[in-house]
């Protein structure tokens, strides 16, 4: 029970966030309107793939510092998991895209830093399939993992703000929406946030002993 | 370890030299994909599809120049590699040789496209700086990729699946700064972008020489 209150807290808060979410009144803006409660649940979606996706990147560094196969399973869970959430983040992000922008795909930085970041890890996947050896799979994935991470942070970080004339909150001049949020949707956002990390963190977790377990299993 | 790299890099200029068969391919490749984009386009082209068909042929010529920097060779004569040098250097002399591959391929493929689809701008001066950057980018990029594939053992069908994601950023750059050049923007500009290009290209080799060892040793 003791090891339970952050799963419990993570549950409370996402219900909180789901819930408050649909309820809280939003300042009703031209152009979005109430489609604003979108960013309850879509911004979480990146809050969560990004942790996870770095959760990976640093067990593959503690792999190759040791060779544990312990770190490479834990690399794997988290990047499948990571993998999850980055599909239902853009899922959210296509819906909220089309009510406000008009199309389902918009040729936008941010968007396509999404769509090259779950490029990185679906090849990260193909790569893994295609090694037969644990331990050499394990090594040459550790090493693909840490330098296409970094590849993808460049992309996602440094070029849109080289790119002019993004649509998308906070790139290109236009304001950034976590700053000047309104009071009462920041009193949702954060622990919304929070929680949906920790249900990441905590599929993850789960994912990470389906595997010892099913590896034990084998052996 | 820069006589080892020295070294090693004498040997496959000279090995290269001696039989030509990358070279040649490589050029052949790159002037039959423009002669098929000239009998297809008919020289109809504006600057910015010019551009970016220039940049995705250049990119498929690099995949190609570098996916075979490891393959190319038995495994015999890696354990042999390993045992006289260090892994820093068989990289370093691996990249340099690449960049030399590219910067040949890349003013081929310049002057194929001159005679075949004429070059939509006058800043013809500026354009070949960015090919000298962009080889080395690239090489700088595929060559710790190639060295993936070829661990992996699938060495072609790989390397172009696991060369695409971590190409986005620097390519898109790329087309951006051509683009500006084509454009005959300053050079203050294009200042600013030919940095970015320059990080990635430095942060791509540093990353390659603290990954590199761990793909080295069997």
């Amino acid at each position: 029970m003791k090891k339970m209150w952050w799963k419990i807290a993570g549950v409370i808060l996402v219900g909180y966030g789901l819930i408050a979410g649909l309820v809280v009144p939003v300042p009703d803006l031209p152009v979005i309107h109430e489609s604003i409660r979108n960013l309850f649940y879509h911004v979480c979606m990146w809050f969560a793939m990004l942790t996870l996706f770095s959760i990976g990147v640093v067990n593959a560094v503690r792999y190759l510092s040791g060779f544990n196969m312990h770190y490479d399973h834990r690399s794997v869970a988290a990047a499948s998991t990571g993998i999850f959430f980055g599909l239902l983040g853009v899922t959210t992000g296509s819906l909220w895209a089309r009510a406000t922008w008009g199309a389902f795909w918009t040729n936008d930085p941010q968007l396509n830093g999404a769509a090259v970041s779950l490029l990185v890890y679906a090849s990260y996947f193909v790569l893994r399939s295609s090694i037969t050896d644990a331990e050499k799979r394990a090594r040459i994935s550790a090493v693909y993992n840490i330098f296409a991470f970094s590849m993808m942070v460049i992309f996602l970080l440094i070029l849109p703000k080289l790119a002019q004339g993004s649509i998308h909150p906070g790139k290109g001049g236009n304001p950034m929406a976590l700053v000047d949020l309104d009071t009462t949707m920041r009193l949702v956002f954060y622990p919304a946030v929070i929680g949906w990390v920790t249900i990441g963190v905590w599929l993850y977790s789960l994912k990470l002993r389906i595997r010892l377990i099913s590896e034990a299993h084998e052996s | 370890m820069f006589s080892e790299v020295r070294t090693l890099l004498f040997k496959d200029l000279s090995l290269e030299l001696r039989r030509m068969h990358h070279l040649n391919g490589l050029l052949l490749f790159v002037l039959g994909t423009v002669f098929l984009c000239f009998l297809s386009f008919g020289g109809g082209l504006d600057r910015e599809k010019w551009n970016a068909l220039f940049w995705i042929i250049q990119l498929f010529a690099a995949i190609q120049a570098s996916g075979h920097s490891f393959s190319g060779e038995h495994v015999n004569r890696h354990i042999y590699y390993y045992c006289i040098a260090s892994p820093i250097s068989v990289l370093l002399s691996k990249t340099i040789f690449n960049i030399c591959l590219l910067l040949i391929t890349g003013f081929g493929s310049f002057f194929s496209f001159w005679l075949l689809l004429g070059i939509p701008s006058s800043a013809v001066l500026n354009f070949m700086t960015i090919i000298v950057v962009a080889s080395f980018g690239f090489a700088a990029i595929l060559t710790l990729v190639s060295a993936i594939a070829w661990r992996a053992g699938h060495n072609f069908s790989l390397m172009a699946i696991l060369s695409f994601p971590v190409m986005y950023p620097f390519i898109i750059t790329l087309i951006k700064t051509s683009l500006l050049s084509l454009n005959n923007a300053s050079f203050n500009i294009m200042w600013s972008y030919l940095l970015v290009l320059f990080l990635i290209a430095f942060l791509a080799i540093a990353l390659g020489v603290i990954l590199f060892p761990y793909l080295w040793k069997e």
